[in-house]
């Protein structure tokens, strides 16, 4: 991958961060290409040239003799609509393939939504679980529902919604178990992983600063106190649990995080809206996975004679 | 993904290329029906110079996409037409995966994709006007631009124009011409204030009528004789160009063509021709338009209804 490509990606993954962080706002100033230079060790001409591409997405604009900063009118904020050299490219390889554009979005639609799958999200917290059930719901169109891992390990008969469910959907950590219910069922599983630039982002900021978490459930937070205590800066990491801790002792200026399931149940309007929610957790390798599944299917349904 | 286009599968992608042409190529000239046997793996492998195993690997991905059809111990033939009735063809899976993936990867979910590019297709309702001095060009330049592109087309003969455009003409969202008239489309373009564009028509198909001239006749049908006279100018220069026949629909004796020679019938004329033998083994071509007019012309749509959408937003 050329170098500028790799390095966009780098800044478009810590821009998303900063938002959902609360650090980043539409308008703010970015570093400019000698503090990068500096910090990330890419060439001042790669690191131009990455803005570049970000400023043809919409996503910064460069001024003259002023500055970089982020994007006012960011077209790719929830609703909107991907870059547009991108979507040139995509409705022409459809039409080298066949497709007329007027016919896509009917096309696309169909191998995506001919049929109605089901997914069980599986989980020992709330918080997880929420987000894996409507990251399938909202990004993949499946209907969900969510059972915690250890009651279903107990069960001696498999509820319905194992024994019909179209996949079976966990993180990492409980691959092993899931496994082995999915196992006892006869359905297909997947342990997605999850993206870890929030990650990463937080662990770049502990060294300097407190950062805070806010979830709805103490075994989450209890995972992650494991995952970041380790690090260095680790005791400035604090999870904290609506209903046990108290939110108002977030300083206004901290990096925060907010867990979907949390959001809702969150009093505190300011700090809402001081964090953009970030809506897509899975990695793109367990995207392409659930894809992979979700089209099969699909094709398969379409490909059946009809009833 | 870029790496891999660009690295490893590079020979096999310009093969599927060359052989799905090929292929339509010899559907569009009536060379080629559908179920016949298309050349074996080592035959291609010797012509193309590349390993059997890249071809066989191309004849795969024309299988996925329903061109071909490859039968254990028999061979590779050309695959019927989508046996739903429906002229679509299946999407590749591998293709509809990449691109949704990628698609997540610009913060896209999967689910809304189709509605995001229908949006930065069809917010905006965009004219255009269609400058050209023949009607079978006018013809088909402006039912691809309406049938694709969703664009409303108005058409303009330039031999009649004398420098005067009709009122609707003049409401264009931009001017559309071919490359033999680009400084009339430029101007006229200028004059509304609006971009110009200026297409190429689909290359492979004429590379392919070159290379047959020059083994036997080929055929054109058109409708309007300024056309005739026009590719007898473009081929004017090729050896072979005496094997190239035109002929008028509407004048000429289209029974005159032999069964098996190549045959070309523009849009116009299909559309005229009513019910003749001849239709039944030509294939009617999908698109005229090569790939980077194509690409001019989603440029243009794509950005003017994402400005649109900018604005509003």
């Amino acid at each position: 991958m050329a170098k500028h490509i790799e390095l966009a990606e780098v800044l478009r993954q810590r821009f998303f961060s900063g938002m959902h962080l609360g650090l980043l706002r539409p308008g703010a100033r970015l570093p400019s290409a000698r503090e990068l230079e500096v910090e990330l060790k890419f060439d001042r001409r790669t690191i131009l040239r990455a803005y570049r591409k970000l400023e043809r997405e919409g996503l910064v604009e460069l001024k003259q003799r002023s500055g970089i900063y982020f994007s006012e009118s960011a077209p790719w904020l929830p609703g909107l609509t991907p870059p547009a050299e991108w979507a040139v490219d995509v409705v022409a390889q459809a039409i080298a393939a066949g497709i007329p554009p007027s016919q896509f979005a009917d096309r696309f639609q169909q191998y995506l939504s001919h049929r109605r799958l089901r997914a069980l999200c599986v989980e020992c917290n709330g918080d997880q679980l929420e987000s894996l059930c409507a990251e399938m719901t909202s990004d993949y169109g499946f209907e969900t529902d969510g059972a915690d891992v250890d009651q279903l390990l107990d069960e001696s008969t498999p509820r319905d919604e194992l024994r019909q469910a179209d996949l079976i959907v966990t993180t990492q950590f409980h691959a092993g178990e899931v496994k082995e219910l999915s196992s006892r069922v006869n359905r297909p599983w997947i342990a997605v992983t999850l993206r870890t630039d929030i990650y990463s982002e937080i662990a770049r900021l502990l060294p300097s600063g407190d950062v805070y978490f806010v979830v709805t459930d103490v075994r989450y937070a209890k995972k992650l106190e494991r995952i970041f205590h380790s690090l260095r800066g680790g005791d400035r990491f604090h999870a904290l649990v609506i209903g046990c801790d108290e939110v108002s002792i977030i300083p206004d200026a901290a990096p925060v995080y907010i867990t979907r399931a949390a959001r809702p149940r969150l009093e505190d309007e300011k700090l809402l809206q001081r964090v953009m929610p970030e809506e897509r957790t899975f990695s793109l390798a367990s995207a392409r996975e659930i894809l992979t599944l979700l089209i099969g299917s699909n094709i398969a349904a379409l490909k059946a004679p009809s009833s | 993904m870029t790496d891999v286009i660009a690295g490893a599968n590079a020979p096999r992608r310009k093969l599927t290329a060359a052989l799905m042409q090929r292929v339509s190529s010899g559907l569009h000239l009536g060379l080629l029906r559908y179920g016949d046997r298309l050349p074996s793996t080592r035959t291609l492998a010797r012509e193309f110079s590349v390993d059997p195993r890249v071809v066989l690997a191309s004849y795969r991905s024309l299988e996925a996409r329903g061109i071909v059809e490859l039968r254990a111990r028999s061979g590779i033939y050309v695959a019927a037409p989508a046996a739903s009735g429906k002229a679509s063809a299946p999407i590749e899976s591998a293709w509809l995966i990449d691109v949704l993936a990628d698609a997540m990867g610009h913060g896209v979910p999967a689910l809304d994709f189709s509605e995001r590019v229908r949006r930065s297709m069809q917010t905006l309702r965009l004219r255009a006007t269609v400058l050209e001095c023949n009607d079978d060009q006018l013809f088909s330049v402006s039912d691809e631009l309406k049938a694709d592109y969703g664009l409303d087309v108005s058409i303009v003969d330039i031999d009649s124009m004398n420098g005067d455009l009709p009122v609707e003409a003049r409401q264009a969202d931009c001017v559309v011409t071919t490359a033999a008239h680009a400084e009339e489309g430029r101007q006229t373009a200028q004059q509304l204030g609006v971009p110009s564009l200026v297409l190429s028509m689909c290359d492979d198909l004429f590379a392919e009528v070159e290379r047959l001239l020059q083994l036997e006749e080929v055929y054109f049908v058109v409708t309007d004789t300024r056309f005739e006279a026009k590719l007898k100018r473009i081929f004017q220069d090729i050896p072979g160009s005496h094997n190239l026949r035109v002929l008028i629909n509407g004048h000429d004796d289209l029974d005159s063509i032999p069964v098996t020679a190549p045959a070309y019938l523009t849009r116009l004329t299909r559309r005229n021709i009513g019910a003749a033998p001849l239709l039944q083994r030509v294939i009617p071509e999908a698109r005229v338009f090569n790939d980077s007019s194509i690409r001019m012309v989603l440029d243009f749509v794509v950005n003017a209804n994402l400005e649109v959408m900018r604005a509003r937003a």
